[in-house]
């Protein structure tokens, strides 16, 4: 029988209200409120974040990013030959944008200050949770930054491959569990036969199959049935454990599960918790719906989870979101 | 005036949007009493837009006197000197068609979505970096609340002789920025929005005497699956007032060529107000395919679309020369003629201060002088 889990991942969006975070973010640009003041609520933030995961039951915690102004940032800031454009990128067809990364020069990161960016989420002490972390899928790191230094994109992807290889090798040494990537990129331009060669070919350059964390990918933005066949056929699909798909019951550009291959042999990252939408999904309707996916794929494992990252909702509502994964996590538990 | 197409041998000019507020316009219905620093700046511009303010001027200076916020009852007086300054700024730098700057509207999604029922705010989200925006959340059927933009409208028709171009959100984009907790349809949602929130604020404003509407539409290409809904809630928004209004469209930072594509399903749209000088570069000349920003007009060809052209950055301070205006102007008229050219700036300057703002107008103003001399003063 399949297990079923629920984890988050990505960026988790900011505490709002009086004494939140966006209002004392706010109140620093105009200088009512204090850096210390700023990077205490950051902390009661995180702490709220992963607070929130462990009272759900979830295993794998993730700290919620609060830092992070958008995937790449904390590699642009902190990356010798990486920076950053001042002028701003929409974030795929999203009302949110970002800063494009630019390589200059040969990327050496600076470990000690991007590691603030990865705090740990368990102590030793935690024996029934596990320190996980997302970061960007080299191809969605390569496609979507400049390349001052070639035109050649298989350098490109072979720079920002080298510069994630040396931080997974750092996180795995300080002990995480499982490593997320994020790749939005993919699905949204058409899940094209270049670009899975290519995130296959950058995949392999990470040493993942060293590695003891599991890996997942988690493709959000589109519709998923290519992406999942690809890595059950192709050489370096099984570099990765866990692949996640855009799988929500309703909603244009979702993958349907009826086109997915059965008999698969990937855990699943279920992304059925839509996180652009403000509308609380039904409890019942995911239920039916992720018993319609397990029963067609006949995965072994499954991760629910929400689609895109949450921080494009608002805190309140993101929450509730993260119970209700909650409390389908405790459902399929109890069956 | 023919507001469709620019008068033979004249380059009609306009500003897109925005302006931004000046300080004693926010501090005047805010919670703070004035400073000197917005006093004299009321002074300044008074002083450069030959406005007589006095009675602002001593609005603000009572404020700044007894360390009092201005009261309540006279926020609207505030307001209106705001859409005086603002209109002025515009009809001093040379404009033909002019507007506020927008002076007494919060924000292009919320004032709108603020005025209409079926939605309710949600709480803030990131819009980048450490910018975020109060998104509203659809909970029932669109309807009109408070006419959004119709007394704005009666009261700037009565501060100046030079036509108006209102500008108001569109239904898409309002659809796109919102979430959506009723129909679980962007589709629906979009046309409810157009069909009861769009289509009776615009036949208000015609009522009173609009005769140019521009529909902001910043999210339409956003998905390009979904240009052909945007282009359907623009037709829908607009039907049946052709031919008592003109209307355009204002999209920017986008993949025009992808919009273009669908160009040929537009209805009852005269123009389409665009940015390119945020990708051109600064260079002189009008040479074919020395100004690749402006090439993608070339598949306007023959569509008889008039362009808002952008021709000077809202994301720079650098003032552009009037001859760098006039080679813009002159590159895109060899493309599409002169008389489908509309120059402009790329989109609202209310990132900028109105030292910036006023002098890019200028550049607008003075380089369709320029380009006209030369295009038309030869023949």
């Amino acid at each position: 029988m399949t297990k079923v889990e629920a984890f988050i991942h990505g960026i988790y969006p900011r505490s709002n209200g009086k004494n939140g975070l966006i209002e004392k973010t706010q109140g620093f640009h105009r200088d009512r409120v204090s850096r210390q003041e700023v990077e205490q609520q950051q902390r009661a933030d995180q702490q709220a974040c992963i607070a929130l995961q462990k009272d759900q039951g979830f295993q794998y915690i993730e700290d919620g990013k609060i830092t992070w102004q958008d995937l790449f940032r904390p590699f642009a800031e902190t990356t010798q030959g990486l920076s950053f454009e001042g002028g701003l990128s929409r974030w795929f067809d999203n009302n949110t944008f970002y800063r494009k990364p630019i390589i200059t020069g040969p990327l050496i990161p600076d470990m000690e200050k991007l590691k603030k960016f990865f705090p740990k989420t368990t102590t030793n002490a935690d024996k029934q949770f596990y320190w996980k972390v997302t970061l960007p899928s080299p191809l969605a790191f390569a496609r979507m930054t400049t390349d001052m230094t070639t035109h050649d994109p298989k350098e490109t992807l072979q720079h920002v491959s080298s510069l994630l290889a040396m931080t997974i090798a750092h996180l795995e040494m300080r002990g995480v569990s499982m490593i997320q990537f994020q790749e939005p990129y993919l699905a949204y331009y058409g899940t094209k036969k270049t670009d899975i060669r290519d995130l296959l070919y950058a995949l392999s350059l990470l040493g993942l199959g060293k590695r003891k964390a599991k890996i997942a990918i988690h493709f959000p933005y589109g519709d998923g049935k290519n992406i999942l066949r690809a890595f059950e056929e192709a050489e370096h699909g099984d570099l990765v454990d866990i692949i996640g798909l855009d799988i929500r019951e309703q909603g244009k550009n979702t993958t349907k599960p009826s086109a997915l291959p059965g008999d698969i042999s990937h855990r699943l990252l279920l992304g059925v918790i839509d996180g652009r939408n403000s509308r609380l999904e039904s409890e019942h309707e995911l239920q039916t719906h992720v018993e319609t996916i397990i029963h067609h794929t006949n995965t072994p494992y499954a991760f629910v989870s929400h689609t895109t990252d949450l921080e494009l909702l608002p805190e309140s509502i993101a929450r509730q979101k993260v119970q209700l994964l909650g409390r389908l996590q405790k459902k399929w538990s109890t069956r | 005036m023919e507001y469709s197409m620019s008068h033979a041998e004249r380059f009609t000019t306009y500003e897109v949007g925005s302006l931004a507020k000046p300080e004693w316009r926010v501090r005047g219905v805010g919670t703070k009493p004035m400073e000197q620093t917005h006093v004299k700046e009321a002074e300044k511009w008074a002083g450069i837009l030959h406005l007589d303010a006095d009675p602002l001027l001593a609005l603000l200076e009572q404020s700044l006197k007894n360390h009092k916020p201005i009261s309540a009852d006279e926020h609207q007086e505030i307001h209106l000197w705001a859409s005086r300054f603002g209109l002025r700024l515009e009809e001093q730098a040379g404009l033909d068609i002019v507007y506020d700057g927008e002076q007494n509207r919060i924000e292009m999604y919320e004032h709108a979505v603020k005025r209409s029922k079926g939605f309710e705010p949600r709480e803030k989200v990131r819009a980048f970096d450490d910018k975020f925006y109060r998104k509203f959340a659809s909970v029932g059927v669109p309807q009109i609340e408070t006419l959004w933009h119709t007394l704005e409208l009666m009261t700037l028709q009565k501060m100046t002789k030079k036509p108006l171009k209102v500008p108001i959100t569109g239904a898409y984009t309002l659809a796109a920025w919102s979430f959506d907790e009723y129909y679980n349809s962007r589709n629906t949602l979009t046309h409810a929005i157009a069909k009861n929130l769009l289509r009776p604020n615009i036949a208000d404003l015609i009522a009173h005497g609009a005769k140019w509407i521009q529909i902001d539409e910043p999210a339409a290409t956003t998905n390009i699956h979904e240009i052909p809904l945007f282009i359907d809630s623009f037709n829908e928004s607009v039907k049946g007032f052709e031919k008592t209004c003109v209307f355009s469209i204002h999209n920017c930072f986008s993949d025009y060529a992808k919009f273009f594509a669908h160009i040929d399903r537009l209805q009852n749209c005269s123009q389409l107000s665009l940015e390119f000088a945020n990708r051109d570069h600064h260079r002189l000349g009008t040479q074919p395919g020395g100004r690749p920003a402006y090439d993608v007009l070339k598949k306007l060809k023959g569509k008889h679309m008039g362009i808002g052209l952008g021709v000077v950055d809202i994301h720079s301070d650098t003032i552009e020369s009037p001859e760098l205006v006039r080679d813009r102007i002159l590159y895109a008229a060899n493309i599409l003629g002169p008389e489908y050219i509309f120059p402009s700036p790329d989109c609202g300057l209310r990132t900028r201060t109105w030292n910036v703002a006023y002098a890019k107008l200028q550049a607008v103003v003075e380089g369709s002088r320029m380009a006209e001399h030369l295009l038309f003063s030869t023949r």
